[in-house]
């Protein structure tokens, strides 16, 4: 076996022409795989859930039950908005829940004594100094997310509790407490206020430079600190955003309530990492899907809904939201199983 | 005149190594300085301190002779150093074109302005020759084109110096030539150019200057025009190139221990096939790309095998996973030492025993290993291995690169094996350890062992193996054997520019 | 040379025994540092309000000592895997409720059986979840801690399973002494953790996967099949723990040990094992859960409101977690991380 050298050269070039065109193709075919089960993932389970509601459950259409249905859906979306953000940052905060009691008591509290302005910027700025109290511990004292946000949820409880004395706040403000119960047009406050954010959040990850940056720490943090990323700072605002987003939403919850105590919302953290993932966002950081969480969180909603219609105990709740995560997550891993199966050339 | 850039007895440490020895080099505006050495000299460590990645211990950095401390990559990009890096910094989740502008995107108001973002991408793609869609992800791409990317990268920031290592690993003939003319374009223009490259046509090709990095000091500096390639070489091992007194002829003649055939692996067109006899060490040559890597993974059950048969002795072996290769009799070491080889928690003993083969063992000792019985066996391999350690309770974090190697080409005989994979054996390996570990390998191979070294060091080929395959994106493009086994060769059949036929085959 | 190479093996050897005394040494006295506050925080305390030293509290400080700490040799051993375990409270309680369940109808000793097994299944669920579903850790826990509440809660209707066999009580709650029978167990449980994690092929391996688990997949080591049974292990301490605190409430239900992982953790980190893994002290994982035993009775005592308590345990889990990471910084193992 003697070959000419040009021919060999020739066979280089062209073999290298082959092997882009063929990893084109690769690629296309990884990205088409992923977007499919991704999409898959939160539609399929979301008409089978509404189905399955208005097959199986009385009244499961009813206006009450829809509006009821779209607020609590609204409430938990905003929450999970703030989370898609921090797992896309390869991020996690477990104290949106502690976080959330503790500015709806703030927001109560500050509601029934200065009035419903002023309360609300007390419960906004409580948020943002537990979001600066979680980013620091993460950024500055390099404490893994998931422990310092699992002890923050602890510390945020106490406060919660030690704030109220572990009795609960009526709130007196009959404003207040309308804001979540009205609407307009017909559409529930809550909800609007949840696709808003959501186009805000949607804007703010796909078209800036912000969005940008933060999937480049979430996607490779060591390429995103090369090109001069100042990456504690993307964490510290992503944690801040966080704590905000459950505030806004624990605002929407206490006027929606009317009356708050120190253990509300526990829990929470397992919701919204459960819609996050399920509507698109890989736990593996680098891609965030705040379309996917709203949906997700709606079809959460509708699960609550029809179990409470069909006078499920309530612990079965715990029991679907913990299979619904289980789910979501072994989807997330199946979904990186497959791409990589894709580019290791095992799927034809 | 000033130079654009200057480090003055700049100083790096690592843990045990000192990778910098106060090196003082400067780059003078408009010009191309080739850095050469060779691996492990300190080439990447300098490029990383001028990037602001790291901090050196000592000295001090000027930019137009004026003192500068990078303490980031983005000082380091502030003060116009554009650097194109080896490994590849790209985000997978992003396009090609915000990866492009990652760190200084086009905004109005923090909101990236799509459209001037895409047409000057195109733009910069254009110039590079390449014809790709700005807004396909970067984990889509072959490596050669996120190699181009990475370039497109560092040229699309505003920049006076840029320092370019190793660019050309990953590219073809053409895109070479187009590179080369791109740089000195920018040379032209009065852009300062540091270039860093291990094939020495290129230097002497495209640069002006060469500086000559060894073991962490520079040793040479010159105009290129003064030296040849031969002078070159001498400059850069110190010494004149000795041909390593080899045994020919002793191995080839054994029977084949290990026979791979028709090996299909994923995202190689063709399959591998190749034997390795009784003794024999192999020696498997090519760049990035060129699957040698992944061929020794398939063996080792740590990538899928898609078609293929491999048997050992004359016995098909099914290696589906790690532990049945292991059990199968191959052993693999990975080039990563750090992240796939040490294990730093453990103590130089542990390290040496988690593969062991235990079927000599009682079961209680299997489930609760004697210390007593791990330790003479450590005492036995330290002695044999030469590993510089105290005793077997040290932690194997604390030890050099050559000693780590030493505790785990000891891993690798304790698990028996029959068919040895090396994956760059002398990688971060001072040159004394490095002649050791060759004396163990040749040592191994004359047990009995059947020895494959994948290596991207061409001496290195060329001092230890009976045999040597060159591949090039998949494909043998060479088999070479005894005295045609020559740095020329492989560097030659790697890159596909010589056709040399298997002449012993 | 042959007469003088055995003297230098002898040699050497004498040298690793005396640096591995020397180390050991070592590192008893960096703990000991944790025991100190221990004894300093116990007489503080005790000057302040005298009835702190009374037999009886002695007693209570030892039971929760011995509740945590028994779980937290579990813990201790995942963590060094590199691993955690956040459903621990969901163990807990269903295996407590089994107990309560069983009791009437069975022996003791196989209602401990039944909930030890009960505890290690579940332990089991946790583990095929993150080994082959490949989920990571915390967060396949924090689902299967819900999942593990949900099962209790309808298990016991959401009523109090009350334990009424006296004979069990006697056993989980009485002592030996001042030495009450559950901390008797954890010293027992703490030996054979030590042992099981310096001493076996397993621990070896498991210190091997936390420590760098590429390398130790790369070595052969059986890194799936070892995180599953360490799960296990896991699960049936947590449900050990259960056991003891079922016959201390004399009563079990799904709301007995919620918010416990943390106290459990923070008992393990605050020990000084650090979370990335590789190592693990099972000694200063006792100590640990001492500390928060005292603490945790001393807030009591010095009648401050039991809510003091999350936000005291998190601060500690915070600040024990930052020192590691400053001590890690200062390079205490090279080449790690």
């Amino acid at each position: 076996m003697v070959n000419a050298p040009q021919l060999l050269q020739v066979d280089v070039v062209t073999s290298a022409e082959q092997e882009r065109r063929e990893s084109a193709r690769r690629g296309d075919r990884a990205a088409r795989r992923q977007s499919i089960l991704q999409k898959l993932g939160i539609i399929i389970p979301f008409v089978l859930v509404l189905l399955a509601g208005i097959v199986l459950v009385p009244s499961f259409l009813s206006a009450s039950n829809i509006t009821n249905m779209l607020v609590d859906g609204a409430i938990l979306a905003i929450t999970a908005y703030g989370m898609t953000m921090v797992i896309a940052l390869r991020g996690i905060d477990l104290s949106v829940g502690s976080t959330q009691a503790v500015v709806a008591c703030v927001a109560a509290v500050s509601v029934n004594a200065w009035g419903i302005l002023p309360g609300i910027l007390a419960g906004i700025a409580a948020a943002i100094i537990l979001g600066l109290v979680n980013g620091l511990i993460v950024t500055t004292f390099r404490v893994p997310a998931f422990i310092a946000t699992l002890a923050t949820l602890g510390i945020f409880r106490g406060i919660a509790l030690l704030f109220t004395g572990g009795a609960p706040i009526m709130i007196t403000d009959s404003a207040f407490r309308s804001i979540a119960t009205s609407s307009i047009f017909g559409i529930p406050v809550p909800f609007i206020v949840a696709v808003l954010v959501g186009a805000g959040f949607w804007f703010v990850l796909d078209r800036m430079r912000f969005g940008k940056h933060v999937v480049a720490v979430g996607g490779s943090p060591e390429s995103a600190t090369d090109s001069g990323i100042k990456v504690k700072r993307i964490e510290l605002i992503a944690y801040v955003v966080a704590a905000a987003a459950a505030g806004v939403a624990g605002l929407l919850l206490a006027s929606q309530l009317g009356s708050v105590n120190g253990s509300l919302s526990s829990g929470l953290e397992l919701q919204a990492i459960a819609v996050v993932v399920l509507g698109g966002t890989s736990m593996a950081g680098g891609r965030g899907n705040i379309i996917g969480t709203f949906l997700a969180s709606l079809l959460l909603a509708m699960i609550n809904a029809g179990l409470n219609l069909l006078n499920v105990p309530s612990f079965y709740q715990y029991i679907a939201l913990g299979m619904l995560l289980v789910f979501a997550l072994s989807l997330d891993s199946a979904q990186r199983a497959a791409v990589r199966r894709v580019f290791e050339g095992r799927v034809a | 005149m000033t130079a654009m850039l200057a480090v003055e007895n700049v100083v790096q440490q690592y843990p045990g190594v000192r990778a910098l020895k106060g090196v003082s080099l400067s780059l003078d505006e408009g010009r191309i300085l080739a850095l050469v050495g060779e691996n492990g000299a300190g080439k990447s460590t300098l490029i990383r301190i001028l990037a602001g990645i790291e901090q050196p211990v000592e000295g001090t950095l000027r930019l137009r002779g004026e003192i500068r401390r990078l303490t980031n990559s983005a000082e380091s990009q502030a003060a116009g150093i554009s650097v194109v890096s080896q490994e590849f910094r790209l985000v997978p989740q992003l396009s090609i074109a915000d990866n492009i502008m990652l760190g200084h995107e086009l905004r109005t108001a923090g909101v990236v302005r799509a459209r001037g973002t895409r047409a000057r991408v195109r733009e910069l793609l254009s110039t590079l020759g390449l014809d790709l869609n700005p807004d396909r992800l970067v984990s889509s791409l072959t490596t050669g084109d996120q190699q181009m990317v990475e370039i497109a990268r560092a040229l699309s920031r505003d920049f006076e110096v840029l320092i370019m290592d190793e660019p050309t690993a990953a590219l073809n003939r053409a895109e070479i030539a187009r590179l080369h003319g791109i740089v000195r374009r920018l040379a032209a223009q009065g852009k300062t150019i540091m270039y860093v490259s291990h094939h020495l046509d290129e230097v002497f090709d495209l640069c002006d200057e060469v500086a000559v990095l060894r073991d962490g000091s520079l040793v040479h500096r010159s105009s290129t025009s003064e030296l040849n390639e031969q002078t070159l070489i001498e400059h850069m091992l110190g010494r004149k190139p000795q041909v390593f007194g080899r045994a020919d002829g002793a191995a080839t003649a054994n029977d084949a221990r290990l026979v791979v055939d028709g090996l299909c692996i994923g995202g190689f067109e063709e399959p591998f096939s190749l034997a390795v006899g009784t003794g024999e060490i192999v020696g498997l040559a090519g760049l990035a790309g060129s699957g040698r890597g992944e061929l020794t993974r398939a063996l080792f059950g740590d990538r899928a095998v898609l078609a293929g048969s491999i048997s050992i002795d004359g016995e098909t072996v099914q290696v589906r996973s790690v532990p049945t290769a292991i059990r199968a009799g191959i052993y693999m070491l990975s080039e990563d030492r750090k992240s796939e080889g040490i294990l730093p928690h453990l103590d130089v003993t542990e390290n040496m025993m988690v593969s062991r083969d235990t079927k000599s063992v009682s079961w209680w000792h299997r489930l609760a290993p004697s210390r007593r019985e791990e330790g003479d066996l450590f005492e036995e391999l330290h002695r044999e291995l030469r590993i510089r350690v105290p005793n077997g309770r040290h932690l194997i974090g604390n030890l050099s690169g050559g000693n780590q190697q030493k505790v785990l080409l000891g891993r690798a005989l304790q698990s028996g094996c029959r068919v040895l994979l090396l994956n760059e054996p002398t990688r971060g390996v001072d040159v004394g350890a490095k002649l050791e570990i060759y004396q163990l390998i040749r040592r191994l191979a004359t047990q009995g062992v059947a020895v494959i070294v994948s290596s991207s060091d061409a001496p290195e080929l060329t001092a230890i193996s009976d045999r040597c395959l060159v591949y090039l994106s998949g494909r043998q493009t060479a088999e070479l054997v005894g005295s045609d086994i020559t740095e020329d060769n492989i560097v030659g059949a790697s890159v596909g520019q010589i056709a040399v036929g298997g002449t012993h085959g | 040379m042959t007469t003088t190479a055995p003297t230098i093996k002898t040699e050497a050897k004498e040298a690793a025994t005396k640096t591995s005394a020397t180390s050991t040494i070592l590192s008893l006295i960096s703990h000991q540092y944790l025991l100190a506050v221990v004894v300093v925080a116990f007489v503080v305390v005790g000057l302040i309000q005298p009835s702190f030293f009374g037999a009886g509290n002695v007693q209570n400080i030892l039971f929760e000592t011995a509740f945590v700490g028994i779980a937290a040799c579990g813990m201790v051993l995942l963590i060094t895997g590199g691993l955690l375990d956040l459903s621990v409270g969901g163990v807990i309680a269903v295996s407590a409720i089994a107990v309560g369940t069983v009791l009437p109808y069975t022996t003791i000793g196989l209602a401990i059986l039944i909930a030890v097994v009960i505890g290690a299944v579940l332990g089991l669920v946790n583990g095929l979840l993150v080994s082959y579903v490949k989920i990571a850790p915390f967060i396949a826990t924090l689902g299967t801690l819900y999942l593990f509440l949900g099962v209790a809660f309808i298990w016991t209707g959401g009523q109090v399973v009350s334990v009424t066999s006296s004979n069990f009580r006697a056993l989980t709650t009485g002592s030996l002494g001042v030495l009450p029978y559950p901390f008797l167990t954890l010293i027992v449980l703490a030996l054979l953790t030590y042992f099981l994690l310096s001493r076996t092929s397993f621990g070896r391996t498991l210190r091997a996967m936390g420590s760098n688990q590429r390398a130790a997949e790369l070595a052969g080591m059986h890194v799936n099949l070892t995180k599953a049974i360490v799960f296990m292990v896991a699960g049936a301490c947590f449900a050990l723990a259960g056991v003891f605190l079922a016959g201390r409430l004399s009563s079990a239900e799904a709301n007995m040990a919620t918010g416990i992982e943390m106290s459990v953790i923070a008992a393990v980190v605050v020990g000084g094992t650090s979370l990335r893994g590789g190592r693990g002290t099972v000694f200063g994982t006792v100590i640990g859960a001492m500390l928060f035993a005292v603490l945790s009775k001393a807030l009591n005592m010095l009648g401050v409101t039991s809510y003091w308590q999350y936000i005291v345990t998190g601060a500690v889990l915070v600040v024990a977690v930052a020192i590691g990471a400053r001590r890690r910084s200062a390079a205490e193992v090279r080449g790690a991380g």
